[in-house]
């Protein structure tokens, strides 16, 4: 992949963090999607953690890492995100 | 990296960006901020009306801005590595720019807890405002030590061996600036965005 490509994949992937931000903050005005105002903090939990994985991934080049070092990434984000959200609905 | 392997980076092998001792910090950092995380959490359960109403006393402009501001740096220091690493145009620039984001984050964020603090609000006020500043302000100590990483990448990354030897240090200054980014979507999400 030249050069160019990858930056243009770089711009593209900021993008779509911006677009996830702003979709995010727009949760806190959809009031009426969510009959249990919990849902919308799951909503936020999984949208941060959805760019942050991207962030590890693609910023961070995590991406073609060895894989031990991949899976300890998703493992991270697996538990922290499942934890924030077991915690939000008072399962534990 | 030897010069071998980062002549054949091209066909893709999977290796490992920075080295072993970057990657021991960042997960220690991770597994603190997600304590933290969690803490916020459990608080929150405790007194959620507290926390709603406290949260609305938060300027969401300026959690945006700063949001802005960390995701638009990552993008110049990812940029500007892989231009270390390729030979590319001024990636020193790209750091400075990097930087200035950064100091845009510092600036807007001293306007928040000024503007806190001229309100009368401050650690004591009520649980959600003591981790408010707890966190924020640990985290904000990051990111000053992560301007202080750029500032020395910013000076390397034009040096002729930047993509040689240099470029180990280069790839652990920008994961730890990555890092400052990540912890940061978290906390603009559990402190200005649950409701």
């Amino acid at each position: 992949m030249s050069m160019e490509n990858v930056e243009y994949r770089l711009l593209a992937l900021w993008a779509v963090l911006v677009a996830i931000t702003l979709a995010s903050l727009e949760s806190i005005h959809a009031k009426g999607w969510f009959h249990d105002q919990r849902f919308q903090g799951a909503v936020v939990i999984i949208l941060a953690f959805v760019k942050v994985r991207l962030i590890m991934l693609d910023f961070m080049e995590i991406r073609r890492a060895p894989m031990p070092l991949r899976i300890a990434v998703d493992v991270w984000v697996t538990v922290a995100c499942g934890g924030l959200i077991g915690l939000l609905f008072n399962i534990f | 990296m030897d010069f071998q392997t980062a002549k054949t980076s091209t066909a893709l092998p999977r290796r490992l960006p920075g080295e072993e001792g970057i990657w021991v910090l960042i997960f220690g950092d991770l597994f603190v901020f997600t304590l933290f995380f969690m803490t916020f959490l459990y608080y929150r359960d405790a007194e959620p009306a507290v926390f709603v109403t406290s949260q609305l006393e938060l300027n969401r402009a300026f959690g945006l801005t700063n949001t802005i501001f960390l995701l638009t740096s990552s993008l110049f220091v990812a940029v500007a590595t892989r231009r270390v690493r390729s030979g590319g145009h001024h990636p020193q620039f790209l750091f400075l720019a990097a930087m200035a984001c950064g100091f845009g984050f510092v600036i807007i964020k001293a306007f928040e807890y000024g503007a806190k603090f001229h309100a009368g609000i401050g650690f004591t006020t009520n649980d959600f405002f003591m981790l408010y500043f707890v966190f924020t302000g640990i985290h904000l100590m990051h990111v000053i030590i992560g301007l202080a990483v750029l500032t020395y990448l910013t000076r390397v990354s034009g040096k002729p061996n930047a993509a040689t030897t240099g470029l180990v240090w280069i790839e652990c200054g920008a994961l730890f600036w990555h890092l400052v980014d990540l912890l940061w979507v978290v906390l603009f999400a559990l402190f200005y965005l649950l409701r």
